[in-house]
């Protein structure tokens, strides 16, 4: 389960860690909080309030935020979620535990096949869920 | 005095400098001429073989961040130039020469070697129809293309292609292909009677990328490193102008700012800065040969006569994104030694459009996974998932149209040394694409019409036209041996000077005629 961060280590800390939990289920290594963090604070720099706001309430209500980010990405509605999303890849490829979920390394086509059907189910759910849960947050 | 002054040192001044000192001319070669001072430590081997034991912060984003430029943007961009060890390629841009663009995004890079550093390196010889609206012929460029290939070391083959892409004489072998794109060349040579009257050829590329050793540097290793690092068997201007320093064939100046030229009677004089004091300085010589990319070299004639009124027009091929499946890969674990740039080339003699496009087939083993993370309308898990299974069964097509596939842009100079560029927002015709997409099914290569993209006009990266060549030239245009207008001393050696753009990637072109037009002005 997510667990909440070392409270001295901050907000965005915890942001890491959800959104981390969100595309890998796991306790993010410190080295990618830090380097989250840094990402994080040029996009939020750079961001609209409203949509800085709305990713705090949802990371206050525990909300599901692989959905949120589905429906937002979407729908068009939360975009800094979805560059957030998008940084945390983007550093987790970088560090060699990650690359098996990032590179097939063995052949199956079947597995391939099921792998992308559990994503189109995984998907469907999500998108409920998110559609449901964007409803709920206010942005400003 | 120096006899000819060169300025830039991109693949069209190289070519220029190489034609003269054939001639036995020694010049001076002006650049701002960056250089890659990133402190990264160099990748040998394989690429996936390295990240697993390593942590590739470094190599692919950089404590800068520059990596994720735009991921954090959430701008389309050219991947490869965020990678922290071609920054330099377009270091101080936004600076050296500022821009204002509407509905374009230029690329500029002010690096030695410009923006070839960070090519795709396809270099296609042009034929008659590529040349159509020029004032020159093709045999004038025939005899450069012909050095040029010797100089380089071009990998290709006698293919289907031959006849857009002219003589194959002294090709290297082609590289080999990766998985993917031999299912695709496999499955053409079954069904290539059927395509060909369908107007669709495919064919190897004409790449500078060695498949054998070649004047001192090795050949190809497939380890998918294309993207992360300057690679010896991927030619880039800088191969020639490095050897040209080292044999003490020009003068080379880094380090200066071209801003402007004045003749007289009996000379031409440059003024420059030093962008490492802000020194003014004046170089004089007897010929000046522009060569610092197509808007560059546009920014020094306008700023060399004070002209913040001429509006000129800007050239560029507008491009498609066509993503393509493979659903025989589908699983398959990914082609971790691939060559990561362009596999195969398609030309497409388009009934719809009138006119030839063409196509580069591309692999995507080369930049990160995370790049294509949001391209597919799944979860943020399913997209991870995509990434694993789908990737690897996956290239993408970059589609080619003539830079007359959409109005020009105008570029002009404000007085506060801005350069505004402004295209006109132009979509493509995608319903156009039909019989292609057919073509490419029958490929085994499947995408949806709602999967391609148009990127920002400005991101093919050809830039050309803004002082064309006429064989009665008005002002701001040269005549057929690259002369500006209303001077006698001043040569255009760059794409500035084209009338059209084919459907082609256009450096060989350019380079070819950048040395023609260095004979030219030589011999006058
Ligand atoms: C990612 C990428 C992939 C590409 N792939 C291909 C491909 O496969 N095939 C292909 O044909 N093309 C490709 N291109 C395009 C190709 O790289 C360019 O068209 C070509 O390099 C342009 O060369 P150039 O000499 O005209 O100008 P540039 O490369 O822009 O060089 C300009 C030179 O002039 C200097 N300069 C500029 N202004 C001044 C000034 N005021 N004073 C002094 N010096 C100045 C710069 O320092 C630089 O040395 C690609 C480009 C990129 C970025």
């Amino acid at each position: 389960m997510l667990k909440q961060a070392d409270p001295t280590s901050g907000e965005r800390a915890f942001e890491a860690q959800s959104v981390y939990w969100a595309l890998f289920r796991g306790d993010a290594p410190f080295i990618l909080i830090q380097r989250y963090e840094q990402a994080a604070r040029q996009l939020d720099g750079a961001a609209n309030p409203g949509d800085i706001s709305a990713i705090h309430q949802l990371l206050a209500q525990r909300a599901d935020l692989e959905a949120a980010e589905l429906a937002g990405r979407l729908t068009g509605r939360l975009p800094l979620l979805t560059r957030k999303f998008s940084a945390m890849t983007y550093l987790a490829e970088t560090l060699p535990d990650h690359q098996r979920f990032y590179i097939n390394r063995r052949s199956s086509l079947a597995g391939g096949v099921m792998m992308l059907t559990w994503a189109g189910m995984l998907t469907a759910v999500k998108l409920a869920r998110g559609l449901w849960l964007l409803r709920s947050v206010r942005r400003g | 005095m120096a006899k000819f002054i060169v300025v830039g040192s991109g693949a069209a001044g190289v070519a220029a400098a190489l034609e003269l000192v054939r001639r036995g001319v020694r010049p001076l070669l002006l650049d701002v001429g960056y250089t890659n001072h990133a402190d990264l430590p160099r990748v040998h081997g394989n690429l996936y073989d390295y990240r697993r034991g390593h942590d590739s912060f470094d190599l692919h984003i950089g404590p800068d961040l520059g990596g994720l430029a735009s991921a954090l943007a959430n701008e389309p961009g050219v991947a490869k130039l965020n990678a922290p060890n071609m920054a330099f390629v377009t270091r101080d841009a936004d600076r050296l020469a500022p821009l204002e663009q509407t509905h374009f995004q230029a690329v500029q890079s002010f690096a030695a070697g410009g923006l070839g550093n960070a090519w795709g390196a396809g270099l296609y010889r042009w034929t008659e129809n590529d040349l159509d609206n020029f004032p020159i012929a093709l045999s004038a460029l025939q005899p450069y293309f012909d050095v040029l290939t010797r100089e380089v070391g071009i990998s290709g083959q006698d293919d289907d292609l031959s006849r857009f892409f002219g003589d194959p004489a002294g090709l290297l072998p082609p590289l080999t292909l990766s998985y993917n794109a031999r299912l695709a060349h496999d499955a053409y040579l079954k069904k290539r009677d059927a395509l060909q009257r369908a107007g669709v050829y495919l064919g190897f590329p004409r790449v500078a990328a060695l498949s054998r050793p070649h004047n001192g540097r090795p050949a190809c290793d497939y380890n998918n490193l294309e993207f992360w690092q300057a690679q010896p068997y991927i030619y880039t201007p800088v191969v020639t102008l490095q050897e040209m320093i080292s044999r003490d064939q020009i003068d080379y100046r880094p380090g200066m700012l071209v801003h402007s030229w004045q003749e007289n009677d009996n000379a031409v004089t440059v003024q420059a800065t030093d962008i490492h004091n802000q020194a003014p300085l004046q170089f004089t010589g007897s010929t000046l040969l522009l060569a610092a990319g197509a808007i560059n070299t546009a920014r020094i004639a306008l700023q060399s006569r004070n002209d913040f009124s001429t509006r000129l027009p800007l050239l560029e091929n507008p491009i498609l994104q066509i993503p393509l499946i493979l659903p025989r890969s589908i699983g398959r674990r990914l082609d971790t030694h691939a060559f990561g740039l362009v596999q195969l080339n398609l030309v497409w003699q388009s009934a719809g459009h009138g006119t030839l496009l063409q196509g580069s087939l591309i692999e995507l083993t080369a930049p990160m996974r995370s790049e294509f993370f949001g391209r597919f309308p799944l979860s943020a898990r399913g997209n991870l998932a995509a990434m694993r299974t789908l990737l690897p069964a996956m290239m993408m097509m970059q589609l080619y149209y003539p830079g007359s596939a959409q109005p020009p842009a105008e570029l002009s100079l404000s007085p506060n040394g801005r350069l505004r560029i402004v295209a006109p927002p132009h979509n493509l015709d995608r319903g156009a694409l039909a019989p292609l997409l057919a073509a490419l099914r029958s490929l085994g290569l499947w995408t949806h019409p709602a999967l391609i993209q148009q990127p920002p006009t400005g991101h093919a990266i050809h830039y050309a036209g803004t002082l064309p060549m006429n064989d009665d030239p008005a002002a701001y245009q040269c005549d057929p041996t690259g002369r500006l207008h209303g001077t006698r001393r001043v040569f255009v050696a760059d794409s500035a000077g084209f009338p059209t753009l084919p459907a082609k990637n256009m450096s060989f072109g350019m380079m070819a005629n950048a040395m023609r037009i260095a004979a030219t002005a030589a011999g006058s």
